[in-house]
């Protein structure tokens, strides 16, 4: 019977609590998404001082309207003979090139070129250029 | 009211809350990838690097001295050295202006560096005397000149789904 009694006084806690009402908030984003339209540049014979000409490169974003986010393109040459520029004559780079932009909610092209320092080479070449795109600011 | 409380009831009860419980924050659990991660894309970049073909002569002048019409003459033996890439090919010629007399190797095509990167061209350099007269002096400049045949342009993969 006291095992029964303490029972109903224990459930009896949870039916004296009082009512509370919260809210919760949450805005629907969509995933940001990537593409590269090109899978492969091959500059083909080069040698030191060899003219060759610059690659355009695209790639699309999609993301959602309104939010920004970070682009970066990056390479694992460690030779220096790989550049890259947002620009088809200006701005050539080894390193990385990181820029914000604004989602439009539609895809966005982006471009960039791909160009080789050829006085600087002494070999082959094989590098991987990597594309990254991230939100800025997803509200924890 | 008695047979309601009973113990084991009251352990069913309590199983089937803690189960319940369980349950809700098994499907409140979100495993998809958070929003922030970066998405990320790559392409490769790949060139081959080829030795920059060039020419050396074993000879930098040719006095032929003192000469007069239909005087004979030897001809001096030159030997061009090209030097290039293992497996490729050039086309080379070796030119003057008509007093000057080449025999041999003074023009070629396809010519392959098969299995080394140097390939020797061995040509004469003669006068043609018979049109020579008095008080002329002859200065002539003989050309080299090579290249390669088929040296690889861009090509760029385009993804199949653009």
């Amino acid at each position: 019977m006291s095992k029964v009694v303490f029972i109903l006084l224990f459930f009896s806690v949870f039916l004296a609590a009082e009512e509370g009402v919260f809210y919760i908030n949450g805005e629907a984003v969509k995933k940001i998404s990537l593409a590269l339209t090109t899978n492969a540049i091959d500059f083909g014979d080069v040698y030191n001082d060899s003219e060759v000409e610059s690659v355009l490169t695209e790639f699309w974003v999609n993301a959602e309207a309104g939010y920004d986010y970070t682009v970066e393109i990056s390479n694992d040459d460690d030779t220096g003979v790989l550049e890259v520029s947002r620009s088809s004559i200006l701005g050539y780079t080894q390193s990385s090139i990181t820029y914000i932009d604004t989602a439009t909610g539609a895809e966005q092209r982006h471009e960039f070129y791909v160009d080789l320092n050829t006085a600087i080479m002494s070999g082959d070449m094989s590098a991987t250029i990597t594309v990254m795109v991230a939100y800025n600011d997803i509200h924890e | 009211m008695k047979k309601l409380f009973t113990a084991a009831a009251i352990k069913t009860l309590l199983l089937t809350t803690s189960m319940v419980a369980i349950s809700s924050t098994a499907i409140a659990a979100n495993t998809s990838a958070l929003l922030d991660t970066a998405v990320t894309d790559t392409l490769l970049v790949t060139a081959k690097y080829v030795t920059p073909i060039s020419v050396g002569l074993d000879t930098t002048t040719i006095d032929f001295g003192d000469v007069w019409s239909d005087s004979v003459i030897s001809t001096e033996a030159v030997v061009a050295t090209i030097t290039g890439e293992v497996g490729e090919t050039f086309t080379y010629s070796v030119t003057g202006s008509s007093i000057v007399l080449l025999t041999g190797d003074v023009s070629g095509s396809t010519v392959a560096f098969t299995d080394t990167t140097t390939k020797a061209l061995n040509f004469n350099v003669g006068l043609n005397v018979s049109g020579a007269t008095t008080g002329t002096t002859v200065s002539e400049t003989i050309t080299i000149s090579v290249n390669y045949d088929a040296i690889a342009d861009t090509t760029v993969t385009r993804a199949s789904s653009t």
